[in-house]
C-alpha cells in the first residue's frame, strides 16, 4: 500500500555556527566577494539543510531526486551563531507509473525577525 | 554598474571533482550514497557518482552574487529544474541573461533567464530568475 503524504507537515529547528557556513562556502565559492557578501549567510545553505531534514523526517529514500526548486530570499542574515525555524508542508503529491512526485512548501523563520527564505521543494520518489 | 536587456554572464567552467562533492556533503549534510558510493551509485539508476543537485544550483547562485552582489542575497527569487544529473568530471558553465527590466515603485525587476550546462551543451540546469535592485543602483549613480 501507498504512503499518502499530502498534506504532512512538519516543523524543525536549524542551528547555525560559523565554522559549517565556512565550510560551506569553501565548498562552492568560485568568486571574490566583498565584505558584506562575505559576511552573509548563504540562503541555500539554509536550504540544503533544510531539505536535507525534510528528507530525514519524512523518511524518503535514498533514491529520491530533487526535480525543481523555487526559492525567494526576503532578508538577509549575518553569520553568527544563531537558530532558525522551519515548516514545511506537502502541498502536491502526484503518483505516476513508477514514481511519487511531491511538492513541498518551507519557509524558514527567524524568531522575532519574520520570514527569511520561503519557497518550494519537488521531489519524485521512485518506486 | 548599469544593468541592460540581452545581457548574458557566464562564469568560468569547473571540472566538478569528487573531492567538491565530499566537501559539499559534509557541509551540508547530505550524505546519500549516490553522491559518495562508487559501487552504490554504479548500481543506481544513474550508473555513478553525482553531483548534488543544490551543489551545482550554488555555481548559478554565486554568478548571480558576483553581478547583482547585495540585491541578489538581499531579495532574489529562483525558480529552476534539475534537467540533467552532472557527474564527477564534468564540466559545468552557468549562464545568466537579463531578459527584462521594469520600474515598480521606487525599484526595478530585473528578469533573468539561468541555466547551467554541462560539457558546452547539455543543460543541467534550467530557469528564472528575479532580483530587486533600487533605481539608483541599476543605474550605477
Amino acid at each position: 500500500m501507498k504512503v499518502i503524504f499530502l498534506n504532512k507537515k512538519i516543523q524543525f529547528n536549524l542551528n547555525i555556527n560559523s565554522d559549517q557556513v565556512n565550510k560551506y562556502y569553501k565548498a562552492v565559492d568560485h568568486y571574490e566577494k566583498n565584505s558584506t557578501e562575505k559576511e552573509s549567510l548563504p540562503f541555500l545553505y539554509l536550504l540544503s539543510i533544510s531539505i536535507k531534514t525534510i528528507l530525514d523526517r519524512f523518511n524518503f529514500p535514498s533514491g529520491t531526486i530533487h526535480m525543481a526548486q523555487t526559492l525567494s530570499n526576503l532578508a538577509v542574515q549575518d553569520i553568527t551563531e544563531s537558530s532558525y525555524v522551519a515548516n514545511a508542508e506537502i502541498i502536491q503529491e502526484n503518483q505516476r507509473t513508477n514514481a511519487t512526485v511531491l511538492k513541498v512548501a518551507f519557509n524558514i523563520e527567524k524568531k522575532g525577525f519574520g520570514t527569511i527564505v520561503k519557497g518550494s521543494t519537488t521531489l519524485m520518489i521512485p518506486e | 554598474m548599469q544593468k541592460t536587456i540581452g545581457e548574458i554572464y557566464t562564469s568560468n567552467s569547473i571540472i566538478i571533482e569528487q573531492t567538491q562533492i565530499n566537501k559539499y556533503a559534509e557541509a551540508s549534510g547530505d550524505d546519500n550514497p549516490i553522491h559518495l558510493d562508487q559501487d552504490f551509485a554504479q548500481k543506481s539508476n544513474f550508473g555513478g557518482i553525482v553531483a548534488h543537485g543544490m551543489l551545482v544550483l550554488a555555481q548559478i547562485s554565486e554568478l548571480l552574487t558576483s553581478i547583482f552582489g547585495i540585491n541578489w542575497i538581499n531579495n532574489g527569487y529562483l525558480d529552476v529544474r534539475f534537467r540533467r544529473p552532472v557527474f564527477v568530471k564534468d564540466s559545468i558553465q552557468s549562464i545568466i541573461e537579463i531578459t527584462s527590466i521594469e520600474s515598480i515603485n521606487d525599484k526595478n525587476e530585473i528578469n533573468c533567464k539561468v541555466s547551467c550546462v554541462k560539457n558546452n551543451d547539455e543543460s543541467v540546469i534550467v530557469g528564472t530568475a528575479k532580483i530587486y535592485m533600487i533605481y539608483k543602483e541599476l543605474k550605477g549613480d
